[in-house]
């Protein structure tokens, strides 16, 4: 049996990794994946912390939580695409029309 | 196991919202006319202002409950929505490009998550209420790419800080849950009050702040806030500034008066620099703006960050003074965007201030209108915005942070100086062109006069509305901690 405290390792490098990639890619694409790595990870940790502590509301949260996670790629990714439609952009350091 | 309660008579409003947004989604491809949603909106929220007094009190599911408090600030939110509806309705004939039933759709869902959020009873409800309210407002935003591309920049910029912000607000629940077992607000009073799980808890209270100031626009977090305003339409604009503040302070209000009261002084230290930067900033930062909506996006981070000054003490009188100055920034924040509807309407270019110059020789009443919505906004005394920020600064030298109000006293005088510099330019600048003057259009002045009615009376004599919040806060408390 894996011990807890590897699964919340786990969640927190991938938090962490998810971050990072939200913080410094260019590319919005890789930046949408990187939110969903960050969501991927939450849910890890609610599925450790609900089995850890032999609770079943934990697992009942995961599926909203996954639920929310494909409405934000949804939206994400609808956003990516008009802006490639409209602008022809994909990267975050070209969109910068507003400043200031 | 304890019996779970389905009474749908508590959530008939939700329902009601939730059937009609459907219902345009279905059947917006078959009419022609499209004028058609703005009356079926405007139809079901006077009809909502009925079910609000008629549907019982009680709980659903035990997540969501329908109290005196979310009572009470339901019914500032509807009629704030009304507001929006009107004025958005002579925005829409205008540019008719986003006049579909769908405009009307997304903003009752948007309203229905405002609903669910004030009144959720547990965090994982509030988060997906939260996520609710704010999805819609991504496409509303994007949606005024036909006249403006850019706008989609601000729409993502707006995607990328909320799908943070609910990262960290999923990370302090998840703490919350390892610590407590349970996300009901209840059960997080009951540890705190015995002294168990302290520093988790306020870690957990941390990161939910958090989360709470990136979609607040509170000032570490404040860079996505003036792009989204300038990429919206204005009917937008007036949403995301009035409604989704007002419900997120006041969910956020929630949460500290049932869940984490115990902590309430540990989050004030915490707050106290956050608040303080933010109306520094705010008021800086909107000085040199030429757009006006840009300005009013910074004049909305500062009013923000005032109304968060009532929070930094930990009384629960903080909190009504809270709810009343956020009220008064709703009702001023739709006067002013209605206002520019009305002048955008005449002239795109009226949204620069420098080319406003001059506007009340031709146009004197509109002019003394934003003079009068402005000064409230500056908080000069005979308007509400001023008995607002004098009602905050009380709460402040109650609890002892006279330095606190001194320092956002003075900040408060740096942020009267871009107000003061839109009313100069209005009425001292030489026009450099006559305008024609517009047909003031009933659905439109009707929500501004309301407004500077409500601005002016409530700068005159504020105490009846003072103490119907103080006194519905004061009642949800007394039912919470003895139960009858």
């Amino acid at each position: 049996m894996v011990p807890f405290e590897y699964y919340v390792t786990l969640s927190l490098i991938l938090f962490v990794i998810g971050l990072a990639g939200v913080l410094f890619r260019r590319n919005i694409i890789i930046l949408l994946a990187s939110l969903e790595i960050i969501m991927n990870a939450l849910i890890v940790l609610f599925a450790a912390i609900s089995f850890h502590a032999k609770d079943i509301s934990g697992y009942l949260i995961v599926f909203f939580l996954i639920g929310m996670a494909a409405a934000e790629a949804g939206v994400g990714l609808s956003l990516a695409v008009l802006l490639y439609k409209k602008l022809k952009k994909v990267y975050v350091d070209e969109i910068n029309f507003y400043r200031g | 196991m304890f019996a779970l309660n389905f009474k749908f008579s508590v959530i008939a409003l939700e329902l009601l919202f939730l059937i009609a947004g459907i219902f345009f989604f279905l059947i917006d491809k078959f009419i022609r006319n499209k004028n058609y949603a703005f009356y079926l909106t405007f139809f079901i929220i006077i009809l909502c202002f009925g079910f609000l007094l008629f549907t019982p009190f009680g709980d659903f599911a035990r997540a969501y409950q329908r109290d005196f408090y979310s009572a009470t600030i339901q019914l500032f939110l509807l009629i704030g929505a009304l507001l929006v509806v009107l004025i958005s309705y002579a925005f829409l004939q205008e540019f008719k490009a986003l006049n579909y039933g769908e405009f009307y759709a997304l903003f009752l869902f948007s309203l229905i998550g405002s609903f669910i959020m004030v009144a959720s009873q547990d965090l994982l409800t509030l988060y997906l209420g939260m996520e609710l309210m704010s999805i819609p407002v991504y496409f509303l935003i994007a949606s005024s790419f036909v006249y403006n591309r850019n706008s989609i920049e601000g729409s993502l910029k707006y995607f990328i800080a909320g799908a943070i912000a609910s990262a960290l607000i999923i990370l302090g629940l998840a703490l919350v849950y390892y610590s407590v077992g349970l996300l009901s607000l209840k059960e997080i009073f009951v540890q705190l009050a015995q002294g168990l799980k302290k520093r988790e808890l306020l870690l957990a209270l941390l990161l939910i702040l958090a989360g709470f100031s990136i979609k607040l626009s509170l000032v570490p977090f404040h860079m996505w806030a003036p792009d989204a305003y300038q990429a919206s339409p204005l009917p937008v604009t007036a949403f995301l500034a009035g409604i989704v503040k007002f419900a997120l302070i006041s969910a956020f209000i929630k949460i500290m008066m049932i869940g984490f009261s115990p902590l309430r002084i540990e989050l004030g230290t915490f707050l106290l620099p956050i608040s303080l930067l933010t109306i520094l900033i705010g008021s800086l930062l909107a000085i040199k703006q030429d757009n006006i909506v840009r300005m009013l996006a910074y004049s909305s981070i500062a009013h923000v960050g005032y109304a968060s000054l009532g929070i930094l003490s930990g009384d629960y009188l903080g909190y009504g003074f809270i709810i009343f100055y956020m009220l008064v920034y709703l009702f001023t924040t739709i006067g002013v965007f209605g206002l520019l509807i009305y002048l955008s309407r005449l002239k795109r270019e009226y949204l620069e201030i420098p080319s406003m110059a001059g506007v009340s020789k031709s146009l004197p009443l509109v002019s003394f209108l934003v003079l009068i919505l402005f000064f409230s906004l500056a908080g000069v005394p005979p308007t509400a915005g001023f008995m607002a920020k004098f009602y905050i600064f009380i709460t402040l030298l109650k609890g002892n942070l006279i330095w606190v109000a001194i320092l956002s006293l003075l900040f408060s005088v740096i942020g009267a100086y871009p107000y003061l510099r839109v009313i100069k330019v209005i009425y001292m600048d030489s026009p450099p062109y006559e305008v024609e003057r517009g047909e003031y259009a009933v659905s439109l002045f009707a929500p501004i006069i309301l407004s500077v009615l409500v601005v002016i009376l409530w700068g005159i004599y504020p105490k009846p509305a003072v103490d119907f919040i103080q006194r519905t806060l004061y009642l949800y408390m007394s039912m919470l901690l003895f139960h009858f």
